[in-house]
């Protein structure tokens, strides 16, 4: 089992940012496993998994520079977008798949 | 583009946070000059051409937040000009309340029929074929769609076996369910306000964000600084708006954190008006009605008047939740001032109805609050819940905000009292759809029926001044439902009792 571990703070500033959207992006990598699975006539779908958190604060509150904020594997990613945040998610599971999902 | 945060989005709420800020803080307000600069920081543009022409935009967008009309492109004009006189406790507004930033205005092409570099221009090329008036002809190896005799009627499109033509359609036109996005001289979107019904769906599928609604909050703000009773009713919808932690407890906590006295579920109204419609209803329909259709959603129920006056009678003259719960509060706290707070932006108009004005003194979106929260400083994971079931309302009156609730609360109702009717219900979202359906009920095809008309795709929780999006909002909303203690509204004795109590006459 491959986990990878995502925080995201949901102050009330970085859910104004977005935080709300970079949560379904990560909650709609499910769907996007299944496709790249099915992709690779790939049907284990228990290889990876992604522990979600959302967090009262991770310290942006008071940093209006860096909203929304997002922690994977304990790796800080201020202004945090759903297109770097996925492709990191995605970036992780391909590396540690050497290559292929 | 709904449910996704843009730069569109983010700038349109940073404007209402640095609004709420500045009418929290008070003093010269001419400071607003220095928002732009705020918003928009540093020397090279982010998202436009100049960085000058991005401070300008944000400037129409803080003046539309403070209520104030844009300034004419053509003459000189602070963004202060006009503020000391929308600083008041009251509800400040002139017509309209939606507006297209002409200068942020794109000037999309207007909807029209291109071939794209798909075309394999094929031998059959059944594009030709079916065009009805010959638009279209083999030009350097592809299709070509002549414009200028190209009636849009998608026959070709349908016909490519490649998917090669493609209709392009301005979005906001598109969202647009009563045509009323016209041109101006220079090809900009224009708001026809005689049928622009104040829906506000152009103003969030805008890609440009050109198209912004007036707000409340700065006299709303005002209006808490100077003190007195001011009550919230919060929309069903609200639910689920706030992000993760705001559970309905803790929105009433944060709302009496920022200076409210007390807050009421409009879904409190909603049952009483499910009621009031389900009565309806079973004395007219179908004696004296051919049909009845609800009454809650208002950018539906002036467009069903105003394309539709020949079955305008058939809209229910029953209470809107909005109204029926302000009603209730202020019988209780005659002082008081009503805030609604909701999804919606034709709410705002509502409110503003000889009849309405005085029960509905201010009317705010979700979006908007979370500026103020954001501007006061409100953390939802600091604050303690508040319990919500102060005015519980049944699962009917909670399910008002999502698309299909309205006609199961008053069809519930119908048959808790009167068992032996049934009732036939058909249910339109988005307002293209909504007349589709009055379209069909004109011509006798819905007669015995109850319609529900949403005019924002999804219902209430698809509005224009909504945060989340609408599955997760639904979800929310159907949590909130299963806490009711009584499902429909009419089991509710507390509710029977207040019905024709508050009505229009």
């Amino acid at each position: 089992m491959n986990k990878i571990k995502v925080e995201v703070c949901v102050c009330t500033g970085c859910v104004m940012n977005g935080a709300i959207s970079i949560i379904e992006s990560i909650e709609s990598l499910q769907d996007l496993k299944r496709q790249l699975n099915n992709n690779n006539n790939n049907n284990d779908d228990s290889e990876y998994e992604v522990e979600l958190s959302t967090n009262k604060c991770l310290g942006a509150c008071s940093h209006p520079e860096m909203f929304p904020y997002v922690v994977i594997n304990g790796r800080p990613f201020p202004k945090a977008s759903t297109e770097n945040v996925m492709s990191e998610i995605i970036a992780h599971f391909q590396s540690s798949l050497g290559g292929s999902i | 583009m709904r449910g996704i945060t843009t730069p569109v989005t983010k700038i349109r709420r940073q404007v209402f946070t640095e609004i709420a800020r500045l009418a929290f803080e008070g003093g010269d307000y001419s400071r607003i000059e220095e928002l732009p600069y705020t918003i928009i920081q540093g020397e090279l543009p982010h998202y436009r051409d100049s960085v000058f022409k991005e401070r300008a935009i944000v400037g129409e967008r803080l003046r539309l937040a403070v209520g104030l009309p844009l300034r004419p492109v053509t003459q000189h004009a602070p963004i202060s000009q006009g503020i000391n006189d929308s600083a008041i406790a009251d509800m400040f507004y002139e017509p309209p309340l939606v507006n297209v930033i002409s200068f942020a205005c794109n000037a999309c092409e207007e909807t029209s029929y291109t071939v794209t570099d798909r075309c394999r221009c094929c031998l059959a090329h059944p594009c030709t074929a079916v065009c009805p008036v010959k638009a279209i002809s083999i030009v350097d190896g592809r299709s070509k769609i002549n414009k200028e005799i190209c009636v849009k009627c998608g026959r070709c499109l349908q016909a490519c076996p490649y998917t090669a033509i493609v209709k392009c359609e301005r979005p906001c036109a598109a969202s647009c369910g009563v045509d009323a996005i016209e041109s101006d001289e220079y090809g900009r979107a224009k708001i026809n306000p005689d049928k622009c019904v104040s829906c506000g769906q152009c103003l969030v599928n805008c890609p440009f964000g050109a198209i912004a609604d007036k707000s409340q909050i700065f006299q709303l703000i005002q209006a808490i600084k100077k003190g007195g009773e001011i009550i919230a009713e919060v929309a069903p919808a609200f639910t689920g708006q706030f992000g993760p932690l705001a559970t309905p407890e803790k929105v009433k906590a944060a709302l009496l954190e920022i200076g409210f006295s007390d807050v009421y579920e409009v879904a409190s109204g909603a049952d009483i008006g499910a009621i009031e419609e389900a009565l309806e209803y079973i004395k007219h329909v179908p004696k004296d009605l051919p049909f009845l259709a609800t009454s809650c959603c208002p950018s539906w129920s002036i467009m069903a008047k105003n394309l539709f006056p020949e079955i305008a009678h058939c809209i229910s003259g029953s209470l809107t939740p909005m109204v029926a719960t302000a009603r209730t509060i202020k019988e209780k706290h005659p002082n008081s001032r009503v805030v609604f707070i909701g999804p919606c932006a034709s709410k705002k108009l509502e409110a503003m109805r000889r009849t309405v004005r005085s029960d509905v003194d201010f009317v705010i979106t979700f979006e908007e609050l979370m500026g103020i929260f954001m501007a006061k400083g409100v953390e939802f994971g600091d604050l303690q819940e508040s319990g919500f079931s102060v005015n519980g309302a049944t699962a009917s009156g909670r399910g008002y905000g999502v698309a299909g609730g309205v006609a199961k609360a008053v069809t519930d109702c119908i048959n808790q009292l009167a068992p032996e009717l049934e009732v036939k219900t058909d249910r339109a979202e988005g307002l293209s759809a909504c007349r589709k359906m009055l379209t069909l009920a004109k011509l006798g095809k819905r007669d015995g029926y109850l319609l529900e008309g949403m005019a924002c795709p999804g219902g209430c929780v698809g509005g224009a001044g909504t945060m989340a999006s609408i599955p997760k909002a639904v979800r929310a909303t159907t949590e909130l439902m299963s806490s009711s203690e009584i499902d429909v509204s009419a089991k509710d004795p507390a509710v029977l009792e207040k019905v024709g109590k508050y009505s229009y006459q």
